[in-house]
């Protein structure tokens, strides 16, 4: 079952809403090939989680 | 102000998918610098399922992203724009929507959503650089 593509939008754009502070007014002007690469670096280095 | 240069033209960032498989030879030039306002709106149109929002999809990327590319229909270059991306293959017109995705980020999957993996893939864009 996946997630419909409306909730990861909003899951999206309000985590870096709250990750930096700002409204979802300025998220949605930044520059999208930025954040994105930012994001799938940092989801990248990201350790892999502990079950358990 | 000197106007002798005629103006400047402000360098876009863009990357060229060129295909591979059924569609071989053909490449198109897209833009990356877009915000993330229109991404999101691409990526909720193309994941639809709706032939309405898939076609609205269509026209804005051909109007919005699309820079150029060589596509021909009976030796006529077919404008590259929102009408035009709408004269191409459904199939084609969807695997350039998802190598742009792709491009986007620098790697495959970027939301952890979209299309499952085929045996088609193959056949799906590259991107060879951006700029």
């Amino acid at each position: 079952m996946t997630k419909p593509a409306e909730l990861i939008e909003a899951e999206l754009v309000d985590g870096l809403c709250q990750r930096w502070g700002v409204p979802p007014s300025v998220i949605l002007a930044e520059d999208a090939g930025y954040v994105l690469r930012m994001l799938a670096i940092l989801a990248e280095a990201k350790p892999p989680e502990k079950n358990g | 102000m000197s106007k002798k240069n005629g103006g400047y033209s402000v360098p876009r960032k863009t990357c060229v998918l060129v295909l591979a498989g059924d569609f071989e030879g053909a490449e198109a030039r897209c833009r990356l610098d877009v915000g993330m306002g229109a991404y999101l709106t691409f990526q909720r149109l193309a994941d639809a399922q709706e032939p309405d929002k898939l076609e609205e999809a269509c026209r804005k990327f051909g109007d919005e992203v699309l820079v150029d590319w060589n596509f021909k229909d009976d030796g006529e270059a077919i404008p590259a724009d929102g009408d035009g991306f709408l004269r191409i293959p459904p199939e084609l017109a969807l695997a350039m929507l998802k190598a742009w995705s792709e491009a986007m980020t620098g790697l495959p999957a970027p939301l952890g959503g979209g299309s499952p993996s085929s045996e088609e893939d193959s056949q799906e864009p590259s991107i060879v650089g951006s700029e």
